[in-house]
Order: structure tokens, then C-alpha cells, then sequence
């Protein structure tokens, strides 16, 4: 039996304990409640951005004068519902208890509650009085351009038209506030992932101590597979939760119409689950070393907490890179593995790395990853047998078996 | 064929194991004992490559043992452990699949040793709803369920009750039989003098009596003599050469003599003064043996 079915079999079993286990069950569920509650739950308490207006409708109204407000609405981004009312008073009854905001007579009177009328002179805004006098007003306009041999087209054609050409000292990327948005949201998944995915890498190399299978383990496996299996496991558990959410939190922002798929460069989205691979395994490779250091979980904490800080001064870092993405602490922080995955497609997303940097970056990484998977691998041999008090760095490393 | 040749490990200032060797083919039993800190896990541990000797040789089959050879051995450690919260079933599955059987060869495997152990209608249960007994059986199992060629067993049966005991005798005598070479060590000696044909016995790291149980008694100094004269009350008993120690206990005499000792003479004697009850004359126990050679 070569390479990689024990790694193999070590990760399945993770997988499939895990996957049993009522606490893995539990916090899935309640993760999806809360992003799912996050999601839809303001939608149906307040109007939230997409504003409703009620406008009542009394006599007759041009199925022009409707149409174009509903277009006018839309472009604005809000919604108008119209009811109409056999008689004034009906309306005005309606108007009083607040079921409509305005009533619409004959298409030419505009009633409100606001005392001493409505002012039509402000144009613009996305206020109702703004949208029925607009309407109204292009209803008109096209009137009087046919009945001066103007056909609609034309005047439709010079309202929609740009009067100028802009130009910028700046140019921006078509993509870049959307890719700015997903890449903070992938650098907060990542900043979660890391540390609690982390955390059952570690608790779990701490459990196989506690109970003491490790030694019956460690007959059969060599301590880089039992490391690289479990790390593995957690991890493809870990992403599978994580996309789980992420799709369920993108299904149910559609589905009430939060947003619109956004529109975000293909090479982001690869370029943040590479990091995201990059990352989690660097970080889950270190948390496991520092598990086989320790045989109790009440000592986890202490191990762990240097690493833990270690992702924070990461997450941290992108903050600043995010402010300032060519700066020098952008730059640094690129190149060193504990931030990299958290910055690199921060200044991804922005335009502001060059090609030779990414290479050069992910490259460290690979390699920095590699060798931490050989000295995590030997911290592991010499501390993942010992019992008793906490194992050294430094005599674990020296007894390891070569 | 197993064999460990002058191992030698120290941790610090103690000294593990200074020297200790033992050797073990297919189809015997060995028992492996020594008093409590002698180094037997130590030993044990580096067949698996648990412990970075400082000097010796661990050998299979003449040839230095890598992790290929290891997936053909079963190993039960001092320190029992498995996953609490599997399945018992599974759990075994999973160690076959381990040592490189395959899914079904494994599952087969595993439900012939779980009816073997008597836990066959445990399969479906978490080990941690075991017994104590119960949960060492399945220790067991997961060292022998992937037909190894070898069993290491560091005290086996501690902590079992007599019928467990048994069961497990059992098993380890018919693993021996089936061809397989077994090494366990245990502080229950009556048992593995029951058990084994060979034992080593070690103190601080160092083989201080070794060899085929039967010929160790036999070319013991000692000997048991006890006879029991009706009517008797042991003033019977002549000036003999060799009578290192005596008990008399009503007509019964209890003596440790030298194994040259003129039985005729002791027994002329004792027919002069009624008719005899009770006589024999035997080796001493590896018990005996056991405590001599470790507090010489």
C-alpha cells in the first residue's frame, strides 16, 4: 500500500465521523439559520431599499401615463402600486388612514395629505410627486413633439442619450467595486474558516492523543499521513460547509431580490478558492503540529493561541491593504506566507498586483507550505506519543523518528 | 522470524533497555516478562518504530523492518485506546483497511473475530457503551483483525475477568497454531507457563533468564519435595545432604531441596513410619523462577 491511500482512508473516516456527529449536524444547521435570517428577514419587516409607494387612481388615467411611470419607477428603483377608486371621496377616505400616499384625479390633479400641496418644480429624485410629474410631463412633452412633426423616437432618443463623454485621470476596472465586495467577503469566509476549520484540526489531533488510539494508529501509519489525511478530511469538510452557506446565502439574496448576480472577473473566484486552499492548509498544517504538543484539551488554548494571532495579524493586514493597495505594507505582506492568502487577492481584486508578484507569491507559498509540512511531520513524530506534559518544540523535533 | 538483538535506549539518565534481546519464529508464543519498568514496552514499542533506539537491531525475516513489514503486524499497546465514539464494526473495519485490506476483505474479517469474541451483536454499538472487558476485546480484534504474521501484545490480559481470560488464551493459542508468531508479556505467570513454550524475562533492560519453559525448570538447582506420612508428625525425616528449607505442617512436610538429593533415603524413611498419602517431588513454577531471577 503506497502514498496516498492511507492519507486517503485517514481523511474518509474524518469525513465520515464528522459528518455523523451531531455537533457538525447542529452547527451547519444553525450557520444556515443565521445567514438565511440575515438574508430574509429584513426584506419582510421593512421595505429595506426596494420602497413601495400606494398611489390612488380616480377618473380616468392614460394607459400612457401608467406605463410610463411604471418605467420611470423601475429605472429608479422603486415600486409604485396603483388602486383605483370609484369616487373621490372613497380615495381621499384611503388617503387619510395612510392605505394610499397620493391619489391621482383625472390624470391632471395630484392630491396629498402634505400640507399646502405638492411643489412639482424640484425635477429629479425618486420621490412619488417626482415620478407622476415626470410622467406626466413626458406624456406631454410627446404631445407636443408630434404635433410638431417630432416624432417620439427622436425625443425618447435625446432623453436617454449621454450629453457628454466622460473620461477619467483614473480609469476603473467595469468590475472592480463588485470584485472588491466578493474579495472582502472571501477574506472574511477565510479569516472564519481558518480559525475554526483550525480549531478541529487541532482538537482532533489532541482527541486521538487523549484516547490513546494514537499509538495503535501510528503502527500502521507513518505521522505525516495520520497529519496530511486528518488536515485533508477537515478540510474538505470545512469547504463544504463553507460553500454550502455561501450558496445558500446567494440563492436566498436572489431569491428576495437583495442583489443581482454580481458581476465579478472569473479569475477572482479562482483566485480566491486557490488562496483559500493555500491558506487553509498552512494554517491546518501549523494547528496540527501544535496539537501533537499537548495531550489535554485544557492545554489547547496556550498552543494555539500564538497561531491564532498569527491569522488575526493576517486579517489585520488585509485591512490595511485594502486602504492602500500599493503600498508597502501591500507589498511586504504579499510575500510572506502568514498574510499572503489574505492579501493577495485583496489587491487582486483591485487591479494593483502585477503577474510577477502573484507567481512569485504563490510559489512561496507552495514552498513555504511544503516545508511546514515536513517540520510540522516531525514535530508530529516526536510529540504525538507522549502523554504526559507538554512536549517541547524544541525536544520534539529532536526526538523525532527520521 | 522476529528478532531484537542487544537493544539499548536510555532516556536521560535511565537506562530503558541495556542489551535486551529476544527472538520469536511463526507458529510459537512468546512470553515476554520482567518486572514492572524492566523495558518490555520499550521493546515492544521498537518493533513498530515507536522508539528511536540508540543501539540494536530489530529484524523480520532477517531484514530490518519498514513500514511495509509493519502493516503485516498486529500490535495491542499498554496504553489501550480506540475511537470512543465509532462503532464498534466500523472501527474494526477502518484498522483492516489501515493495515491495506481491502473494503471487503476487512468487513469479512471484521464480523468473523467480532463472532469469535462473542460481540457480535455489538457491531452497531459506540465502543464507548462497552464494557471495560468488552471494550479490550475489541482492542484485541483491531490487532488481530488484519491477519498479521506477528502479534505484539503488551499485557494482554489485564484487567479481564477468569472467562475472558480464557477466551483470549484461546484465540492467541489458536493464532500460534494457524502459524502466526506471538509476542505478549504479562505478569500473570502461571498463565503464560499454561500458554507458552518459551519465555525471556527481563530486568532493567538486560535478558536475565531465557529459553523453553520446560528445560528452565528442569535445569533448576531446586526442587519441591512434599510428602505426607499417615500417623506421622515429620521427626520421621533423616539428616539428608541438601535440604535448603523445611516446613512441617501437621503430618505433611514441605521441603526445597537440591534436585541431587537422595530421594531414596527420604523415602525409605518416611515407609518406616506409615503408609505414605501424599508424595511428590517437582521443578519449581516459572513464578519461583521469575522472582529468583529478577532480585539475584
Amino acid at each position: 500500500m503506497k502514498g496516498f491511500r492511507p492519507i486517503w482512508m485517514v481523511a474518509r473516516r474524518e469525513l465520515r465521523e464528522r459528518l455523523k456527529s451531531r455537533t457538525y449536524r447542529i452547527t451547519t444547521v444553525i450557520l444556515l439559520l443565521v445567514v438565511l435570517g440575515g438574508i430574509v428577514i429584513p426584506q419582510m419587516v421593512g421595505d429595506g431599499d426596494g420602497t413601495t409607494y400606494d398611489l390612488g387612481l380616480v377618473g380616468e388615467t392614460s394607459s400612457e401615463l401608467l406605463d410610463t411611470l411604471q418605467v420611470l419607477a423601475t429605472t429608479s428603483g422603486v415600486r409604485v402600486d396603483t388602486q383605483e377608486f370609484g369616487d373621490l371621496a372613497g380615495a381621499e377616505t384611503a388617503l387619510e388612514t395612510g392605505d394610499v400616499d397620493a391619489v391621482l384625479v383625472g390624470g391632471t390633479e395630484y392630491v396629498t395629505k402634505e400640507p399646502g400641496g405638492t411643489s412639482f418644480f424640484v425635477t429629479g429624485g425618486t420621490g412619488l410627486s417626482a415620478l407622476v410629474g415626470g410622467a406626466v410631463q413626458a406624456i406631454r412633452l410627446q404631445e407636443v413633439a408630434a404635433s410638431a412633426g417630432v416624432s417620439v423616437d427622436e425625443i425618447a432618443g435625446l432623453l436617454t442619450q449621454n450629453p457628454l463623454v466622460a473620461r477619467s485621470l483614473d480609469p476603473l476596472d467595469p468590475n472592480r467595486e463588485t470584485n472588491t465586495v466578493v474579495s472582502f467577503a472571501g477574506l472574511i469566509l477565510l479569516y472564519v474558516g481558518i480559525l475554526s476549520y483550525g480549531a478541529w484540526t487541532l482538537n482532533g489531533v489532541i482527541e486521538e492523543k487523549t484516547n490513546r488510539v494514537v499509538e495503535v494508529l501510528m503502527s500502521a501509519l507513518r505521522p505525516h499521513q495520520l497529519m496530511a489525511g486528518k488536515v485533508i478530511g477537515i478540510g474538505l469538510l470545512g469547504i463544504a460547509q463553507l460553500l454550502l452557506i455561501v450558496a445558500t446565502a446567494v440563492t436566498a439574496a436572489l431569491a428576495v431580490d437583495l442583489v443581482d448576480i454580481p458581476d465579478v472577473s472569473g479569475g477572482l473566484i479562482v483566485s480566491l478558492l486557490l488562496w483559500f486552499v493555500l491558506g487553509f492548509s498552512f494554517f491546518s498544517v501549523a494547528y496540527a503540529a501544535v496539537g501533537a504538543l499537548v495531550s489535554r484539551m485544557e492545554e489547547a488554548q496556550s498552543v494555539a493561541t500564538p497561531l491564532t494571532m498569527v491569522g488575526v495579524a493576517g486579517y489585520l493586514a488585509a485591512f490595511a491593504v485594502l486602504e492602500n493597495p500599493d503600498g508597502v505594507v501591500a507589498k511586504i505582506t504579499t510575500f510572506l506566507p502568514p498574510t499572503a492568502p489574505f492579501v493577495v487577492p485583496i489587491r487582486q481584486a483591485q487591479n494593483a498586483i502585477t503577474g510577477w508578484e502573484s507567481i512569485l507569491s504563490v510559489t512561496i507559498m507552495l514552498a513555504a507550505t511544503y516545508g511546514l509540512i515536513r517540520l510540522a511531520g516531525r514535530v508530529y513524530s516526536g510529540a504525538i506519543l507522549s502523554l504526559g506534559a507538554r512536549v517541547k518544540l524544541r525536544e520534539a523535533w529532536r526526538s523525532a523518528e527520521l | 522470524m522476529l528478532e531484537l538483538k542487544n537493544l539499548s535506549k536510555r532516556y536521560g539518565e535511565v537506562r530503558a533497555l541495556d542489551g535486551a534481546s529476544l527472538s520469536v519464529a511463526p507458529g510459537h508464543m512468546l512470553g515476554f516478562l520482567g518486572p514492572n519498568g524492566a523495558g518490555k514496552t520499550t521493546a515492544m514499542r521498537s518493533v513498530f518504530g515507536l522508539v528511536q533506539l540508540d543501539a540494536g537491531e530489530v529484524t523480520w525475516e532477517g531484514m530490518p523492518i519498514g513500514p511495509e513489514q509493519r502493516l503485516r503486524f498486529g500490535y495491542m499497546p499498554e496504553q489501550r485506546g480506540l475511537y470512543p465514539r465509532m462503532k464498534v464494526g466500523e472501527q474494526l473495519i477502518y484498522f483492516a483497511e489501515l493495515h491495506g485490506m481491502s473494503r471487503s476483505d476487512a468487513a469479512a474479517s471484521t464480523s468473523r473475530w467480532l463472532a469469535t469474541l462473542g460481540l457480535s451483536e455489538r457491531s452497531d454499538d459506540r465502543l464507548e457503551q462497552l464494557s471495560h472487558g468488552n471494550q479490550q476485546r475489541v482492542q484485541l480484534a483491531a490487532a488481530l483483525v488484519h491477519d498479521p504474521d506477528l502479534l505484539i501484545l503488551d499485557e494482554p490480559f489485564s484487567g479481564l475477568d477468569p472467562v475472558a481470560v480464557e477466551t483470549l488464551a484461546d484465540s492467541l493459542a489458536a493464532e500460534a497454531a494457524n502459524g502466526k508468531a506471538v509476542v505478549f508479556s504479562s505478569h500473570q505467570l502461571d498463565l503464560v507457563e499454561d500458554m507458552c513454550e518459551d519465555v525471556v524475562i527481563i530486568n532493567q533492560g538486560r535478558n536475565v533468564m531465557e529459553g523453553n519453559v520446560a528445560r528452565l525448570k528442569e535445569s533448576s538447582p531446586h526442587r519441591h519435595l512434599e510428602i505426607d506420612v499417615s500417623g506421622g508428625d515429620g521427626a520421621w525425616l533423616p539428616e539428608v545432604a541438601g535440604v535448603v528449607a523445611k516446613e512441617i505442617d501437621g503430618s505433611a512436610v514441605r521441603l526445597l531441596v537440591q534436585k541431587e538429593i537422595d530421594l531414596e533415603g527420604v523415602l525409605s524413611a518416611a515407609r518406616a513410619v506409615g503408609p505414605i498419602r501424599h508424595f511428590s517431588f517437582e521443578a519449581p513454577s516459572l513464578s519461583e523462577m521469575f522472582l529468583r531471577a529478577v532480585t539475584q
